[in-house]
């Protein structure tokens, strides 16, 4: 009863600093989620390369053949170039810039979503309710004016953190299951447990950190809106156009249209999830020992 | 949204907070263990101490938890000693004999740890747990001690059900046969794809013994997937070689970095060795490709294919078909380019594996062309 009265006071104790720690664990899932989608982009990345450098290729020998066939290049010559052309880029400098593709997309993705998935401090209240109420309101508030950014920012962190949850709870199975193999190593089940374990710290780092992710972000979407809508409301005042009216409707439109990469992310993020192995770890939950 | 439970004063407590801080710890260690972030954290704090032998930024972007490419990768110049004699040294394959073991394991050992002597005599430096299994034979050893450990080490390992690869005795002679036993058994338990790959039941090690022991055995295993490579061309002619050579369209010197193997349109294309499939496309120059990886750095090419069998990320076995020969891409005639890349850079296929030990080497048939990628 003494330890689970300390368990319980270390808990409050460090509970105080939740601000700190969920925003740390929530950006944490993100970046893991963008690790994730950048596994999958190489794959998207090397093909597009194929294709791209099949497109050009083609294109400059169809070019030679046609200007040697109207004796504007030697055929020599131009056998030359295309064979150039051809061998600029090989398949493992494709592979390599696939590669590193991937690794820039991720790096700048964690750069653009590291301010949304900081977020702000979670709506205070004297009690459960009236935090929760608080936190509808936020949220009521912040979705009445619509941008691209504010509805797109949760699907893209909840899909993000999503796979960054699985890939670290993968990551918790493997360390897991070779401690406990060392300590039990004539018990059977040791796989089986490892899965659950996996499953079950997936389902924890999504309950802990996912809710307050997507309130912080969508609030702080909508400040960056705000923002936004000050800048170009000052910035028209400083610069009127002839006709106002399509003055108007230009920053409209730029106001609502912030945050478009967010769409590009969200086809990332979906890719990344889509390309997550949850049949094997269900499979190692289910496996006979 | 905070989870709070309000005590007996009335005030707002926070719950949960261990487990916060636990799940935020482990997320934080997986962000620093297996992203770009991490290593390049991990490379600004060495920065920071002034340690110059710092890895380049990314060096550790495919995940550093398990280093499973040797650090000291063969050198492309590196041939076999018995390559083109296509005999193993009579010591080697006495030895094997006696105690029926695998010889290309045997050979992998003595070729990475030691070497043979004009009398034929054949030693090499004795893997970490060899002393466990040959008590007293600890230093430089007899390929006979060798023999007998990698022997006693599937022994031990026979416990588990299944038959025992060769790898998995290498492994046993420098991790121990316990270690190996419990982790070959959890990942088959774990129904993982081909438990037997070092490199699919490594996590099932502990860290210390993937960064110490383990490291040691992965230069053996890479040679000895190396020596036990199957050639792709069985039965047909090199139509043109690795390296320098004038180039069939331009007539300039230019680098040829794989091996050209005439063969007609249509001739079942075998993986070299298991492994997985990193890239099946086409390319202008290529044609139809594919990529296989067989871990520990070695990779193969197939280009210029009619069709491509495969697909992405499908895991083969040695000696699957994976397509057809063709003559696809940028080529004079039908017929295979072959590629071996160890650790990136591109080798000569020819020193390696079956083709180096005389197999699978015919003179080509009278009717094929002569044909080579330009």
């Amino acid at each position: 009863m003494v330890f689970f009265g300390l368990l319980r006071r270390l808990s409050w104790l460090l509970g105080r600093q939740r601000n700190l720690v969920r925003r740390l664990g929530a950006l944490a899932l993100v970046v893991m989620g963008v690790h994730a989608a950048a596994d999958v982009l190489d794959d998207i990345a090397a093909d597009v390369l194929d294709a791209v450098d099949l497109f050009v290729d083609d294109g400059v020998a169809s070019l030679l053949g046609w200007l040697s066939a109207r004796d504007v290049v030697a055929p020599d010559a131009a056998v030359r170039a295309i064979e150039a052309c051809g061998s600029t880029v090989d398949l493992a400098e494709k592979q390599w810039l696939a590669v590193r593709l991937a690794l820039f997309v991720e790096l700048m993705l964690d750069a653009l979503l590291f301010d949304l998935c900081w977020g702000t401090r979670p709506a205070a209240g004297a009690s459960r309710r009236d935090e929760l109420r608080a936190t509808t309101r936020e949220l009521r508030d912040s979705l009445r004016a619509i941008d691209v950014e504010r509805l797109a920012t949760p699907w893209v962190l909840a899909t993000f953190s999503v796979a960054g949850a699985f890939l670290a709870a993968t990551a918790c199975e493997q360390l897991f299951t070779s401690m406990l193999s060392g300590l039990l190593p004539d018990v059977l089940v040791v796989g089986n447990i490892g899965a659950a374990v996996a499953v079950v710290v997936v389902a924890l780092l999504v309950v802990r950190f996912v809710p307050d992710l997507l309130h912080g972000a969508v609030v702080r979407a909508h400040a960056r809106g705000e923002r936004r809508r000050e800048a170009l409301a000052a910035r028209r005042q400083q610069r009127p156009t002839r006709i106002p009216a399509v003055g108007r409707v230009t920053d409209e439109v730029r106001r609502v249209l912030r945050g478009g990469w967010l769409l590009l992310a969200l086809a990332v993020a979906v890719e990344g999830l889509r390309g997550l192995d949850v049949a094997p770890l269900l499979e190692r939950l289910q496996a006979t020992p | 949204m905070t989870t709070t439970n309000a005590t007996a004063q009335g005030a707002p407590r926070p719950r949960g907070g261990l487990l916060d801080v636990v799940l935020a710890g482990a997320l934080c260690w997986a962000v620093y263990a297996s992203t770009p972030l991490g290593a390049i954290a991990e490379t600004a704090v060495r920065v920071a101490r002034g340690q110059k032998d710092h890895p380049s930024w990314f060096a550790t972007f495919r995940g550093r938890d398990v280093a499973m490419t040797p650090t000291t990768t063969l050198t492309p110049t590196t041939t076999e000693p018995d390559a083109g004699t296509g005999t193993v040294p009579a010591a080697i394959a006495a030895a094997a004999q006696k105690h029926r073991v695998d010889v290309d394991a045997l050979a992998a050992l003595v070729v990475t740890r030691g070497s043979c002597d004009e009398q034929g005599r054949c030693t090499a430096v004795a893997p970490d747990r060899l002393a466990a299994l040959v008590p007293g034979k600890t230093g430089t050893v007899d390929v006979d001690d060798l023999a007998k450990g990698l022997a006693r080490a599937k022994d031990d390992l026979a416990t588990t059900s299944g038959p025992i690869s060769a790898e998995a005795a290498v492994e046993a002679l420098f991790v121990g046969a316990p270690a190996v036993r419990i982790a070959l058994s959890q990942a088959a338990r774990s129904a993982l794809p081909a438990p037997d790959d070092v490199e699919v039941h490594a996590p099932f090690l502990s860290p210390a013994t993937r960064r110490g022991p383990l490291q040691g055995a992965l230069v053996v295993l890479q040679r000895y997937r190396l020596r036990t490579l199957a050639w792709p061309g069985d039965g047909f002619a090199v139509t043109s070689s690795f390296g320098d050579r004038i180039h069939p369209v331009t007539g300039e010197k230019k680098f040829h970095n794989g091996t050209d193997i005439g063969m007609p349109v249509g001739t079942a294309l075998p993986s070299a060795h298991d492994g997985t499939v990193r890239r099946a496309g086409r390319d202008s120059i290529s044609g139809n490709y594919v990529v296989v990886d067989h871990g520990l750095g070695i990779q193969t090419s197939y280009c210029h294919l009619s069709d491509i069998d495969t697909a992405e990320h499908a895991r083969v076995r040695r000696r699957e078909v994976l397509g057809r020969s063709g003559a696809t891409g940028r080529v004079t005639g039908p017929h295979l380019h072959y590629v071996l890349r160890i650790g990136d850079r591109p080798v000569d296929a020819e020193t390696f594996g079956e083709h180096a030990r005389g197999h699978g080497v015919a003179p080509p048939p009278p009717s094929l062309p002569q044909s080579t990628t330009p």
